[in-house]
């Protein structure tokens, strides 16, 4: 009896592996449609005008946007592809920060937690710099991160929290707010 | 199957030519799949301790059915079956027949022990289904500096998932060896203003086996006919709108006895059955920059109903309920500190217990205040310092009060390294149970103090990797006025005894590989001895796990092995039981068919005839044989 079950349910599963669908044809990696998000963050925010951007004061639609990440690199070389496409409308460069000591030059910083560190403390370094502060941590989200990208039902969904990023003087274009999960304004 | 393996490595190239993910709009982004980069998890309670989680992905891979599969394949801990319940054991501690246990299990914060034995379900008398778990999180080590009374030898962190998690309609149904039948339906949503709604039932029916025990082999030739079979329902639902949530959870279970424990009548009627409810809503704001506010009230039921045959039936029943408030702050005033400050009011207004012999009738009050500092001295040093305090009235107003401090300081020498020195404490009060239940036999003792433990641990954490993660421990626990049965001639009672000490040693590895392959192996050695340096009953010296799942044909399959091996542990009776392993296999897929997931396991693969350690309680079995090898089939439907 026992071994039948076995037999039946290996036999069953055989067909069924003959027969089934691949499923993941679409399938985008996390951290690739992560980085594809940044450049979008980066082509359809406005940062305000002689602001922070240590070489080019005139910089204002920028023409070129420095993203920085904070804490692992998660990205595996997805950031450096950024870098090298110069169809787009913007230029990228990307930076890798050890702590918040130079993350006023950054015009995105992608923030990945770990365990010790202390949410709060870490963005009220950036209290009203024009940077725009990204996370896939829900707790840095919450402690007032300006965009948090969230897997939702296998896809990558943003919410933005719109107050934080007008009090320090940028504008998400309405064409990113429109597609955003949630807004909080 | 060369067809198949053919055209899976066709597509996999088409994902990599998919171009260029900067040239398509973000409308569309937002509707891709994405292949989710698997993580390892972070800790989420507040503890400077060892902490190992399991998440929904591994209960999925591995098929868990209960609670108590979950935990077993945890670093250190292990489960013991009587055939009636299953005890948790770890750390020095786990002699079957102690109800309490002596964990505090926790469901969404909510602590789910009750409050006449202090136990909470592990197998299907779980309060919650694991198809509704998020994540378990296990906290070893003394816990009462937060959480108080019963956090004696560490906390267990039940986490829910959120509607969207389900996103929809979802249909399960299971076979299994020994007339296995479980159904379920979940349904969850998050709406389009943002709440998120949960729901789940499900039932479980197992006719369970015809069991031989030689010791009773002069009643109906040692087998128990039919009194293995087992009922069990559970419901939760849950909501969350804001910085609001309400759930309720409600689980019940009869399971009938093949093992007469307590001398009573073999192969003759013996069931137990136990429902519990839970329901908890909670509030989380902002008050200020600074200050988040959570505030929470819980209410819980408990009944328990037995019965036995000594020529006659001997029915028993217990009835717990209890309510409480929390409000708990966390306050960032100050540049390098954060404080938690908490204050818990808890009424067990009812706590009966009833036997043809005797009658209980008791409550209990208890208030409570507590506060942690997490001090950051610098970047390479932190300190962690709380107590708390408790006191408790009893219906004959009697107080107890009771404080419980834990200071650590966490070294941070790498950023990928952490060490954490902890020294702690906690305590217990003796349950209603412990203090009056009488049959005649086992005697009351009103006259019980709480037990106490302290416990110094040293924990290395290091992140070989962002995906790696190797955890090392080294612990001396010690308790005093250690809570027991005690035999007094032919009768028994519990008293405070001179308790015992346990030292260790445990190591976890663990590993996701880019590929999705995952890893989680460890090795715990203890030491567990009573103050006459004896080895205690049921404490393995050696525990080694390893849980292997790793995806196949284009990460739509998955498989999933996982081994245990405990070595010999000392029974009731002084003899020995022999070590053994168990490994469990499952195969599973969610796209079987569109929106048709099913899997399939293997429980003890290898059909290894192993024991596990009677409780003293059955005076006729030094220990309980358990299942050989055994299969699960189950499929589940996503209505999307």
């Amino acid at each position: 009896m026992k071994h039948s079950l076995l037999f039946l349910s290996s036999v069953t599963m055989a067909i069924f592996l003959l027969l089934s669908p691949s499923a993941n044809a679409e399938l985008v990696p996390e951290y690739q449609m992560k980085a594809a998000y940044l450049y979008n963050f980066a082509t359809l925010t406005t940062w305000p005008v002689g602001s922070n951007h240590s070489s080019d004061k005139k910089l204002q639609t920028q023409n070129s946007v420095k993203i920085c990440v904070l804490g692992n690199d998660s990205f595996g070389g997805a950031l450096q592809q950024l870098t090298k496409n110069s169809s787009g409308s913007v230029q990228i460069t990307l930076s890798y920060l050890a702590d918040m000591n130079n993350a006023q030059d950054c015009q995105i910083l992608f923030i990945e937690v770990s365990a010790l560190d202390n949410p709060a403390e870490m963005l009220r370094k950036l209290e009203k710099m024009p940077v725009l502060t990204v996370t896939d941590n829900l707790d840095l989200f919450n402690a007032g991160a300006m965009i948090g990208l969230f897997l939702d039902n296998k896809r990558l969904a943003f919410d933005v929290n719109y107050a934080q990023a007008k009090n320090a003087q940028l504008s998400i274009s309405s064409k990113l707010l429109r597609v955003a999960r949630k807004v909080t304004q | 199957m060369l067809t198949a393996t053919t055209q899976v490595l066709a597509e996999d190239a088409d994902v990599r030519n998919q171009g260029d993910l900067t040239q398509i709009p973000i409308e569309q982004l937002v509707t891709m799949n994405v292949q989710s980069a698997s993580k390892i998890a972070n800790q989420i309670s507040i503890a400077p301790s060892a902490v190992s989680i399991v998440t929904a992905e591994d209960i999925k891979a591995y098929g868990y059915h209960t609670l108590a599969e979950i935990l077993e394949s945890m670093r250190g801990l292990y489960i013991t079956n009587d055939r009636a319940y299953s005890f948790l054991g770890g750390r020095g501690f786990g002699r079957p027949g102690d109800f309490t246990g002596r964990i505090m299990l926790l469901l969404d914060g909510s602590q789910i022990n009750n409050n006449i034995y202090n136990s909470a379900g592990l197998v299907y008398t779980g309060i919650i289904d694991p198809s509704m778990i998020e994540r378990v999180e296990y906290v070893s080590g003394p816990g009462s500096a937060v959480y108080g009374n019963n956090a004696f030898f560490g906390i267990i962190n039940i986490i829910t998932k959120q509607g969207h998690d389900i996103n929809g309609l979802q249909v399960v149904g299971e076979v299994s060896s020994y007339g296995g039948r479980d159904a379920k339906i979940n349904y969850g949503k998050r709406l389009d203003n943002g709440a998120e709604v949960l729901f789940s039932a499900s039932g479980f029916n197992s006719d369970g086996q015809d069991h031989y025990f030689p010791a009773h082999s002069t009643f109906s030739g040692g087998t128990s006919r039919n009194l293995d079979d087992q009922q069990s329902r559970h419901f939760f639902g849950k909501l969350e709108l804001d910085s609001w949530f309400a759930e309720v959870a409600y689980s019940t279970r009869k399971k009938d006895i093949p093992t007469a424990p307590y001398g009573a009548d073999f192969n003759a009627p013996y069931n137990y059955e136990d429902t519990s409810l839970q329901a908890s809503v909670r509030h989380e704001r902002r008050l200020t920059n600074a200050l988040q506010m959570s505030l929470r009230t819980y209410y819980g039921d408990y009944e328990y109903r037995g019965l036995a045959t000594y020529g006659t039936p001997w029915n028993e029943k217990s009835v717990g309920q209890w309510w409480g408030l929390n409000a708990q702050f966390v306050g960032t005033w100050f540049q390098n500190q954060r404080i938690l400050l908490g204050a818990e009011f808890r009424n067990d207004f009812k706590q009966q217990i009833s036997t043809p012999v005797s009658f209980l009738d008791t409550d209990e009050k208890t208030f409570s205040v507590y506060v942690q500092d997490e001090i950051t001295i610098n970047s390479r040093w932190m300190a962690n310092l709380g107590a708390r305090f408790d006191t408790s009235e009893d219906k004959s107003n009697h107080t107890t009060e009771k404080s419980s401090p834990r200071v650590a300081l966490i070294y941070k020498p790498l950023d990928t390294t952490t060490l954490k020195l902890s020294w702690s404490t906690a305590f217990r009060r003796p349950n209603p149970f412990e203090e009056y239940y009488t049959d005649g036999t086992l005697l009351p003792n009103t006259a019980l103090k709480p037990e106490r433990i302290e416990a110094t641990e040293l924990v290395v954490e290091h992140h070989l990797d962002k995906d790696t993660r190797l955890l090392g421990s080294l612990y001396h626990y010690r308790t005093h006025d250690y809570i027991k049965s005690v035999k007094i001639g032919l009768n028994s009672q519990f008293q405070n005894t001179d308790g015992g000490s346990t030292n260790g040693a445990e190591l976890e590895f663990e590993k996701h590989w880019d590929n999705n392959i995952r890893l989680r192996t460890s090795a715990a050695i203890q030491s567990a001895e009573d103050s006459n340096g004896h080895w205690q009953v049921n404490s393995p010296r050696q525990i080694g796990k390893i849980n292997l799942s790793v995806p196949f044909l284009h990460q739509a399959w998955r498989a999933a092995f996982e081994m245990q091996a405990y070595s010999d542990r000392k029974t009731e009776r002084n003899t020995s039981a022999g070590g053994y392993s168990l490994a469990n296999l499952t195969i599973s897929t969610d796209k079987l068919l569109p929106n048709l997931g099913m899997s399939l396991g293997i429980r003890n693969l290898f059909d290894r005839d192993y024991d596990h350690v009677a409780p003293s309680s059955n005076d006729k079995q030094v220990v309980i044989p358990q299942d050989g090898r055994s299969y699960w089939l189950r499929m589940t439907y996503d209505f999307k």
